[in-house]
């Protein structure tokens, strides 16, 4: 069985969907499944086509000749789509993530040649104000919807409250390291992981610093990640004068992602919205570090608010500032807090548990007599 | 007449109206009819290449190319000139992938929402986190 997961990057570059589908996508070509991905090409230097982990990987120019009004390219993108669906004899589509222009891609070539089709919906549309149109044609075409959180399934019945698929919830789940984490973190460095994007709300973390500058003068921040915003931190943490204490360092590899967890006494995750689960808070939990987060979204479920760490409101650094300097005034309460987290996620959040869900639902689309129904839009 | 930019490859055409942002595509039969009036033609001369093309009369098909002309009108995709009869324009020499249907024309008018999806859409020159007015 042929599955074509189309999104709007894929590894190595950097974000929630492309950690994700990295780990989970190779685990279901190790059950037999054949696994093709239609990624965007993403503003990395990447081959047309590459096999990763065994995965055939097809960069995909989704955006460029949309954004300037091509039909050359825009035709030439959705006919390497139909291209390497018929190559690899495609019997199931699978869209993953709402923020990207592939969508309309894969309902192009859903509406020229209907397949089985499953959506995942990653994030709760705040930052769309609405549904675009195709996103919601996307949505009704699809013969099953998954949702990585609770909130993120409802946000999908609000959009659209008459959606004949069902929406099923698939939390999101990452390989757990065997190994605990063996180092203590270093007092006072918080961690934030994550595209620099506006939505991430990194700022909102360099101006609680720069809260806490006085009464927590060892306080640093680290991030990572790359993104667009990265200038307009530094000039804020320089303005601000904490300049000093904020340390951006890019895109990291899994390795030194792990040490960086480690050696953070708390991760915060303080975005503004379409936070629909957050893989760093996960991350955080195998490291057994406590979150700070924003109660938006799916962080709601993720981070359960003074067990495995702390919620506040968004775009609030004054509250945010304050629920840095209780955790590190209480370094034993934080650990603890880390330590039930670490626990939980083994629990609520696990990685075969995730790669299960999708593989049964591809055996399930793949049985003939949904084949017949796969005919909307 | 707006600004219209188009391409055709293999049965397939999306058209893109630059005035108004909407995104169309047309495929099989709707692209063959667009390929007959690229740049000019009339619907009787059309009718008579496409039932060649599709093996069929040209009275079988008049009426759906006749709606489909109105149909790209009404979407300012298609201007009413007068003219003398101009020749069809042409069509590919591959064989058409299915027989004569009507022809549809799939209509996207939400590509600036999308587009503006794209996070390197979501600042303007004074820099994060400031979001453009019209991103609003």
């Amino acid at each position: 069985m042929s599955i074509l997961v189309v999104c709007p990057r894929f590894a190595p570059d950097t974000g929630g969907i492309e950690t994700l589908l990295a780990q989970v996508l190779p685990e279901l070509s190790t059950r037999g499944l054949e696994i093709v991905v239609a990624a965007g090409t993403g503003r990395e230097d990447h081959a047309p086509v590459e096999v990763l982990d065994g995965i055939p990987v097809y960069r995909i120019p989704f955006d460029l000749p949309m954004h300037s009004a091509k039909p050359a390219g825009i035709l030439e993108a959705a006919h390497r789509i139909r291209m390497i669906e018929a190559d690899h004899e495609v019997r199931i589509r699978h869209v993953h993530g709402f923020g990207d222009i592939g969508l309309w891609y894969a309902l192009r070539a859903h509406q020229r040649r209907p397949l089985p089709l499953v959506v995942s919906v990653h994030g709760t549309f705040e930052s769309l104000g609405r549904l675009a149109p195709s996103a919601e044609k996307l949505l009704r075409a699809a013969d099953v919807v998954t949702a990585v959180s609770g909130p993120v399934r409802s946000a999908v019945y609000e959009a659209i409250p008459d959606l004949a698929a069902e929406v099923r919830l698939i939390p999101n789940g990452l390989r757990f390291v065997d190994t605990a984490p063996t180092t203590r973190p270093v007092a006072g460095q918080l961690l934030g992981v994550g595209r620099l994007l506006e939505q991430k709300g990194f700022d909102i973390a360099v101006e609680a610093l720069a809260r806490l500058r006085a009464t927590h003068p060892s306080c640093q921040l680290m991030i990572a990640g790359d993104g667009q915003c990265a200038d307009a931190i530094r000039r804020q943490a320089k303005r601000s004068g904490v300049a000093s204490r904020v340390h951006l360092l890019g895109n990291i590899s899994r390795e030194d992602m792990r040490r960086a967890m480690n050696d953070a006494s708390i991760v915060l995750v303080p975005s503004r919205h379409t936070e629909g689960f957050s893989l760093a808070a996960l991350e955080a939990a195998h490291a057994a570090r406590p979150v700070i987060a924003s109660g938006i979204g799916g962080l709601v479920e993720t981070v359960e608010n003074g067990v495995t760490g702390l919620l506040v409101p968004p775009d609030d650094p004054g509250a945010l500032a304050r629920a840095i300097a209780r955790m590190l005034d209480d370094p034993v309460g934080a650990a603890a807090m880390g330590q039930v987290a670490h626990e939980r996620a083994r629990e609520r959040f696990a990685f075969e548990r995730c790669v299960d869900a999708y593989h049964g639902l591809y055996v399930e689309l793949d049985s003939p007599a949904l084949l017949s129904t796969a005919s909307r839009v | 007449m707006p600004a219209i930019t188009h391409e055709r490859l293999d049965d397939e055409v999306i058209a893109i109206n630059l005035e108004t942002g909407i995104y169309y595509a047309l495929v099989g039969p709707g692209a063959d009819v667009w390929s007959c009036f690229d740049p000019a033609g009339s619907v009787g001369g059309a009718c008579v290449v496409l039932a060649a093309r599709y093996r069929t009369s040209a009275d079988e098909i008049r009426a759906d190319v006749e709606a489909f002309a109105r149909r790209l009108e009404v979407a300012g995709l298609l201007a009413d000139v007068e003219a003398p009869d101009p020749p069809a324009g042409a069509l590919p020499v591959a064989p058409p992938q299915s027989g004569w249907a009507s022809p549809e024309l799939e209509e996207y008018r939400d590509m600036a929402d999308l587009v503006l999806l794209d996070p390197i859409h979501q600042v303007d020159e004074a820099g994060w986190p400031h979001l453009p007015e019209s991103a609003g």
